[in-house]
């Protein structure tokens, strides 16, 4: 689904990414930890098209996608949460979803009808069915700068939802949540995994989170790769170990 | 020796520029206020110092005391508006601050036609400072000396206080990181209140030094006014070595455009800032992260956002608009002429407001130069209808399809690399090349403009209807203007409304929503310089004269001003402002001066006080309920209680 070969990126004379390669199967779950300034989110950022690369290429089923813009890559099929959700803050609950489902169909080529002032009736019918969907039913008409940091994060979630993704990019899905917000998005991505069949690719800080989702898991410190596999191997890895004792450590 | 000569000429012409241009750049520097007034301030400085030193100061000493005189009234004023408008300003949306300033700029030009009259005065240079002598082969003016010599000892002054002092370490520390100075015990409003003390009294210090350089007049405001911020923005964000340098190219290009094409003053400063803007829009001396922690793009405020969704409505408005339409159409029967004249701009004005807010309020860009879509869709008409006979029909066609061809052009350039500041001087000074050819086009009239221009007749084949009088082209004009605009809601309620709010709510966002940004920012900005040009167009026959000044500058601020009085974040924002201040402006049209201090005083109070304008205010006080609609059922407004 998703490949990466030899990505190397600087800003200025340091340099956040050593050539990293890997490769993302469709339907994978695939994670990637590791320490603060690892170079996590410059990855994240590199695949979906906020900032390019130094050189080194992507590709998402075969094409090549190296340099083409973040909004090309969602035409694509890409769909990215941050970290901070990003929503937007002027408009309610429902004209978030609205726009986000407006920007499919018209990424997907359908034409608005001309005649009409606002949002197609079906548009407005698929938000509200997204809105159950994040359990957001309730908020439907909350100018969304009044919600709290977790109905972000799920609002952003119903909006690259929206999108109908075939890769969903999330860069900590889980910071800053409350634990029954975080049981409830761990849920959501979950079922999207077994039922939808989605591409997943996440970084996290959250090692429960991390073992209960992911089937591949993907260690970074300074810029390179340290151990790439499963949970279980990943936990044998003795250089993981001492990336993340040695963090430990630190803190102690 | 010619060419010495113009060296010299031109150096001092910089060091004029960069005396006035210092305090700009302190305040920019800290405060990040462009402050538009400051070419007023600078005008109130001389006036002061004029007032004490007179026709013919005896000598240099005494242009010193009136210099200092000067700078020391103005310090005070600084202190005063520092405390009533500055700080209130630091941390607003750029474009507030811009407005805000420039009604103080208004306020002064009033003041000063209030205080000191409409009058020229010229005041010779000191007997000491009269004369000129050889340098070598060169014959220079001792008063450019002086110039020069001041000029570089302001800058050495400036120079040594902020780069080798300890108040200077810490004005550069704030200006850094204001928040992390307060932590480290740094008493900063004290600190923000010397530096717009200090800039004000150099503009004081310039006032009086420059005053043999050119006569007095309530228009000296503009001479240095468009060369100081061209500075500010060359040298790069508040950099005073940067602007010394930039003073000093701007002279040298003057004088190259006095060597090379006399008849076209200052036209190549502006084609070296649109050049230099596209080149390098951070400006010269701009280094990544040291000037600009901690101001990263702010989120605009989410009440600021006019609303995508179109609103139902209720019968009691529909009442009201229908009674405000009713009105307006009978107004030829029961108005007299003047006052009738005066609506037909307001009209006009508001429709070039609502295409300046499309593209503010919906995108967030903000332009300083729409009247050059304006002028365009004036003269093109203008001409064509008095010395060609065309129809007229054809023409709006014709202008509206030159106003979206100009904007795309001016779009593709622009938008590419410039936004915020940069973005609103690059804009404002491709408008000021506009006029300069204007100006020089004896095609066009030159200064005076195209006059007679006549009122046309529809011809639609079987039919034709006569718009030669005056209530007929009014009839007319409030026909096209309100369907231009109903059109421009319905677009901004369609799926391409919704996708601009998200642009400006959020670039990002709308990036991974698969929102190709700056196709959105292009095709808003064509269609805004399109309505522009229209609303131009439609104000020609209606004037039945076009001079350079519909192109200039100060005709660019008005929809700015209109919009933030009627409030930005509404639609129809733009159109209550123009009402508004078209009524003030016809209430104190014959108090030259008053009007100007008045108009100034209600945008500054508006800005400061209420930013969300007159229907801000409306809104909060409950008068209407803005609905957030709810495409479809009533209920998610119910389930969905606001806080």
């Amino acid at each position: 689904m998703i490949e990466c070969r030899e990505i190397y990126k600087n800003y200025g004379a340091i340099k956040v990414l050593k050539g990293i390669s890997l490769t993302i199967g469709k339907g994978e779950t695939f994670a990637i930890i590791g320490p603060n300034g690892a170079g996590k989110t410059t990855l994240f950022k590199v695949i979906t098209g906020e900032s390019r690369a130094n050189s080194g290429s992507i590709r998402l089923e075969g094409e090549d996608i190296t340099n083409v813009s973040a909004s090309a890559r969602v035409t694509r099929g890409f769909g990215r949460t941050f970290q901070v959700a990003r929503i937007l803050a002027g408009n309610t609950v429902l004209e978030n979803l609205i726009i986000a489902i407006e920007a499919r169909q018209r990424n997907q080529g359908v034409k608005p009808s001309w005649w009409r002032l606002g949002p197609a009736p079906d548009v407005v019918d698929e938000a509200r069915v997204l809105a159950r969907r994040i359990a957001m039913a309730d908020k439907l008409g909350l100018s969304a700068s009044f919600l709290s940091h977790g109905d972000r994060k799920r609002l952003e979630m119903g909006m690259t939802l929206a999108l109908k993704p075939r890769v969903l990019m999330m860069d900590e899905p889980t910071a800053g949540m409350s634990p029954s917000d975080r049981h409830d998005i761990v849920n959501v991505i979950k079922r999207l995994r077994d039922e939808e069949g989605l591409t997943i690719m996440l970084t996290e800080h959250d090692m429960d989170v991390v073992s209960d989702l992911s089937d591949r898991v993907m260690v970074m410190n300074y810029g390179e790769t340290v151990a790439t596999g499963s949970m279980e191997e990943i936990r044998a890895n003795t250089a993981v170990r001492e990336i993340y004792l040695g963090e430990e450590a630190d803190h102690a | 020796m010619q060419i010495g000569f113009a060296l010299f000429n031109a150096l001092a012409v910089g060091m004029a520029i960069f005396l006035v241009a210092a305090g700009i750049t302190l305040i920019f520097g800290m405060l990040r206020i462009l402050n538009i007034s400051h070419g007023s301030i600078f005008m109130v400085g001389a006036y002061i110092a004029f007032t004490v030193v007179g026709i013919e100061p005896g000598s240099i000493s005494w242009l010193l005391v009136g210099g200092l005189v000067a700078g020391g009234v103005l310090a005070v004023a600084g202190l005063c508006i520092n405390f009533g408008v500055f700080r209130r300003l630091r941390h607003v949306d750029e474009a507030y601050s811009l407005i805000a300033t420039f009604a103080m700029l208004m306020i002064c030009n009033g003041l000063v036609k209030l205080v000191w009259g409409v009058n020229y005065h010229s005041i010779s240079a000191p007997d000491a400072l009269a004369g000129a002598i050889f340098l070598g082969p060169v014959l220079v003016p001792t008063y450019s000396l002086f110039i020069i010599g001041m000029g570089i000892a302001t800058f050495l002054a400036l120079e040594i206080l902020i780069h080798r002092s300890r108040i200077g370490k810490v004005v550069r520390a704030i200006a850094h990181d204001e928040w992390m100075s307060n932590l480290a015990g740094i008493n900063t409003p004290l600190v923000y209140a010397l530096v717009v003390m200090a800039a004000f009294f150099l503009a004081g210090m310039a006032g009086g030094m420059l005053l043999p350089n050119q006569s007095v007049s309530p228009l000296l405001f503009e001479s240095y006014l468009l060369q100081s911020f061209m500075v500010v923005i060359i040298g790069g964000l508040g950099n005073i070595r940067g602007a010394f340098i930039a003073s000093v190219m701007l002279g040298l290009v003057d004088g190259v455009n006095f060597l090379i094409m006399p008849e076209l003053p200052g036209l190549l400063i502006y084609f070296l800032l649109v050049t230099f803007l596209l080149w390098r829009p951070q400006g010269l001396f701009w280094q990544p992260g040291a000037d600009t922690a901690g101001h990263t793009e702010k989120a605009p405020d989410p009440t600021s956002i006019p609303s995508a969704m179109p609103v139902r409505l209720s019968p009691q408005i529909a009442c009201i608009i229908a009674l405000v339409a009713v009105l307006v159409a009978s107004m030829p029967i029961y108005v007299n002429e003047g006052f009738l004249f005066i609506a037909g701009f307001a009209m006009v004005e508001a429709l070039l407001a609502l295409s300046w807010n499309f593209l503010f309020g919906y995108v967030g860009l903000a332009t300083f130069g729409h009247a050059a879509f304006f002028g365009i869709g004036a003269y093109f008409v203008g001409f064509l209808l008095r010395d060609y006979g065309v129809s007229f029909p054809l023409l709006l066609a014709g202008a509206t399809a030159l106003g979206v061809l100009s904007a795309m052009i001016v779009g593709l350039v622009a938008l590419r690399r410039t936004s915020g500041i940069a973005l609103g001087i690059l804009t404002l000074s491709l408008g000021e090349i506009l006029r300069r050819i204007i100006n020089y086009s004896k095609t066009l009239g030159s200064d005076d403009g195209l006059s007679g221009i006549p009122r046309p007749t529809l011809e639609f084949g079987l039919f034709s209807v006569d718009l030669s009088s005056e209530r007929a082209y009014f009839w007319f004009l409030c026909v096209a203007c309100a369907t231009v605009a109903l059109l421009l809601r319905a677009l901004t309620v369609s799926r391409f409304g919704r996708m601009m709010v998200s642009t400006r709510q959020d670039p990002v966002r709308a990036e991974f929503l698969g929102i190709n940004v700056q196709r959105v920012r292009l095709t808003a900005f064509a269609i805004s310089g399109a309505v522009a040009a229209l609303a131009g167009a439609l104000h020609a026959p209606w004037a039945q004269i076009v001079t350079p000044d519909t192109v200039s500058y100060l005709h660019s601020t008005q929809p700015m001003l209109n919009t933030l009085l009627g409030g930005s974040g509404f639609f129809w924002g733009p159109v209550v402002g123009s009402v508004a201040f078209s009524t003030l402006g016809y209430a104190t049209r014959t108090l030259a001066g008053l009007s100007e201090v008045i108009s100034g005083l209600i945008v500054l109070v508006v800005v400061l006080g209420a930013p969300g304008g007159i229907l801000g205010i409306g809104k909060q006080l409950g008068i209407f309920r803005a609905k957030r609609p709810q495409a479809g059922s009533p209920d998610d407004a119910r389930e969905g209680a606001h806080p």
